[in-house]
Parts: C-alpha cells; structure tokens; sequence
C-alpha cells in the first residue's frame, strides 16, 4: 500500500479576496470573499438587483477557505457575519447554500420585531398567498411554479409581517429548491436562471432559482395577506382544496411556521390573529404541479375573495 | 361543616379572538396559545366578570349544554376549573 499523500490535481492557491454589496429589499450587504464560486452564484441569480449600492451596508459578511490550499472536495470554507454569527464550516462547492442560510439570519435578526413565518408568499392582483407547509410539503415547488407563472414573488422562505399594520415585506431573494424539486422546476421552464447546485448538504441537494425580474423591480411594493394554504404534496393524490377553519389556522402556523411568535408575545398573537382574519384559510392537497398552477389561474381560485 | 368549593378568576391581561364559535386565548403570562371550545371560552368570559366556583360554573355548563343541570355536571364543573387553572387561566382566590 503506498503511503504516498497526493496533492489534489485541482490545488491552487487562494483567490484574492473581492468585495460587493449586495441590496435585497431593505436591506444591504457587503460580501467579501476570496470563493469565486460564490461571485459567479451571487451575479448569476442576483443578476437583477443592485449589486453597485454604495449606501451603508446593514451586514458585513465574509465567505473564505480556512485553509491555504484549494480542494473542491473538502469542507474548509466559512461564512462568517463581522460582529454576529460564523456558519459551520463547509466544502466550497456548497457556498450558495450556505449562503442563502446566512442571509436568512441576517433577515432574522433585523426584523426580529416582525412576525416572521417559515413560509412562502406571492401576490396577484393585489392578493397575497401565503403558502405554508411542513419541510417536503411541496411548499418552494409550488412557490417558484406560480412565480415563473406570473405571480409577484415576495419571498420563498421567510413571510415577514408588521405587527404595527399587518403588511408584508418582501425580499424577492432567490428561491431554494431542494432535491427533485431542482429538475422538475427545470423542465417546467427550461429557461430559468439557476444558481450552482449544492451538493449533499445537510437539506440534500439544493439550488436557488433567480426570481423573476419583475418581482425584484417590485419589491418595495407591499402587500396585504388574502389567503393561509397549508401545502400537501402527496403523490397520486387528485388536486383538493378544503377550506380550514380560522382557530385551526391559525394553531398550525403558531405552532408550526411561525419563527418568533413566542418571542414576540401579546405583538405575535395580534398581528397573526389580523392576518388570519383578514384571510381565508385552505389545505391544498396536490400531486401534479401543472394542476395547481392551473388551479391558482382559475377563477374557482379567484372567485374565492 | 360545608365543603367549600375553591373560588377563580380569569388571569389579568387575557387576549381573544373568537371565529365560528372556536376561541382562541393568548395569556400573556406564560406566552402561551389556548384553543379552546365555547364552553370553556364562557366559563373563562365569566370568571372575567366575577368570581367563578362550581355552582356558577354548572349554571354555564346549563346554558351551553342548553342541559338541566345533573348529577355529573358538578364533578364536570369541578374538573373544568381545575384545569383552567393548571392552564394558568384562572387564578385561584381567597375565600
């Protein structure tokens, strides 16, 4: 047996590092970095926001190789915010990912005195849907179909509602697609701009679908919700709707999708209790996804408020 | 000598929101969330105004079970009390 150690035939020394801003929303990020795998993702699905904001930048954050050497197969990179969190360390190939996620927290901790659920929202005609589900539910499936399919995306992960007036804030960022998710959206519409995969990560396989141009020209639009759908992928099943009463509701998001409702208190129950009254509230049961894309362009779908 | 039933009120601060005869109540006490069915929404509504022992709560359990108050209403009654309060609901007070 050789006791030989090779030198990875893709070793080269580290990149310097560069440096952007980023503007989602609101919000401002500067991002250095020596990846170039992250610029490419960053200017591929964010191609359409302000990349050249010179404005004050509400998170610093640094993605970097630990180590000197460049192995795509090894986990040495990191993502740290200046002053606040460092993200486990992971292999390179996986920065989009690791990314999106500290954006998340980024989003978190600036609007932790919003109510913030675990869920997906687009807006029509002045309608927002707010799609709710359990991880594997179909919920980011459906959320980058009806986006791709003339819905206004206002987020794909993180609904985000003012408990001084119940309104929502979009963010209009990248849409994380997991698993087989990733090649159904593809075929869906072979012409939408994905970042890179991200392989093996601890959600599997993921990659971020940019959002479409118009959703991210529109962001500072806001929007009031019209609809709770509780997403049930299961395959083989016939496309259902079945109205939820509110009180049900209204505990499936507390208990389920919503992020900081206890952290908030009397301020988290008022502004869902608003939201949930101001709506009305469905489970979704789906299969094929044409079908709910279909079901959401009917008027069954918009007849109903 | 009597037994005397202990006497509740409803917790200070309690939050509502009632929809097709489902309640909910937020206690901001614990930061909790209570889903609870119209009779223990009226027991708890009217241990707001005063205080609630097992004779008036069987009068509630009369009026919603739209019932003549029998013989499990008071072992009912009782029962309902005790875990309102062990949901931080009520309050138990001082004779």
């Amino acid at each position: 047996m050789s006791s030989v150690v090779k030198q990875p035939a893709a070793a080269h020394s580290v990149q310097p590092s560069k440096s952007l801003c980023l503007r989602t929303g609101d919000l401002v990020y500067r991002i250095e970095t020596d990846l170039p795998e992250l610029l490419t993702a960053i200017t591929t699905v964010y191609r359409d926001f302000d990349l050249t904001t010179k404005d004050f930048a509400d998170f610093h954050l640094s993605a970097s190789r630990l180590s000197r050497w460049k192995n795509p197969f090894s986990r040495d990179a990191v993502i740290e915010m200046i002053g606040g969190f460092r993200s486990p360390v992971f292999s390179a190939s996986q920065v989009m990912a690791h990314f999106e996620w500290s954006l998340n927290r980024c989003v978190f901790s600036c609007f932790f005195h919003r109510l913030i659920l675990h869920a997906g929202v687009l807006e029509r005609g002045g309608r927002a849907v707010i799609l709710v589900g359990e991880s594997g539910a179909g919920k980011s499936t459906l959320t980058a179909a009806l986006a791709l399919n003339g819905w206004r995306l206002l987020s794909d992960e993180l609904t985000i509602l003012s408990t001084h007036d119940g309104s929502l804030t979009g963010l209009a960022r990248p849409i994380a697609l997991k698993n087989d998710s990733i090649d159904l959206i593809k075929s869906l519409s072979p012409h939408a701009r994905f970042g890179p995969t991200s392989f093996d990560t601890p959600k599997g396989d993921v990659a971020h679908l940019a959002p479409p141009t118009d959703s991210v020209r529109r962001v500072h639009e806001s929007a009031t919700p019209s609809s709770f759908v509780f997403v049930d992928f299961e395959p083989g099943r016939e496309l259902e709707i079945e109205p939820v009463p509110r009180t049900r509701a209204f505990m499936m998001v507390a208990e389920d999708a919503a992020i900081n409702y206890a952290a908030l208190g009397a301020a988290g129950f008022t502004t869902l209790a608003n939201a949930i009254e101001s709506a009305d509230c469905y489970i979704l049961h789906y299969s094929r996804l044409q079908d709910a894309i279909a079901f959401f362009a009917s008027d069954e779908w918009t007849s109903r408020r | 000598m009597a037994e005397s039933h202990p006497q509740f009120t409803a917790r200070d601060g309690l939050m509502w929101r009632s929809w097709d005869d489902e309640h909910l109540v937020f206690n901001p006490a614990s930061g909790e969330t209570h889903l609870l069915d119209s009779i223990a929404a009226a027991v708890i509504r009217e241990a707001e105004s005063s205080r609630m022992e097992t004779e008036r709560c069987c009068l509630v359990l009369e009026r919603q079970l739209c019932e003549r108050n029998g013989e499990e209403f008071e072992q009912l009654a009782s029962s309902l009390l005790n875990q309102l309060d062990e949901l931080g609901l009520l309050v138990e007070v001082s004779q």
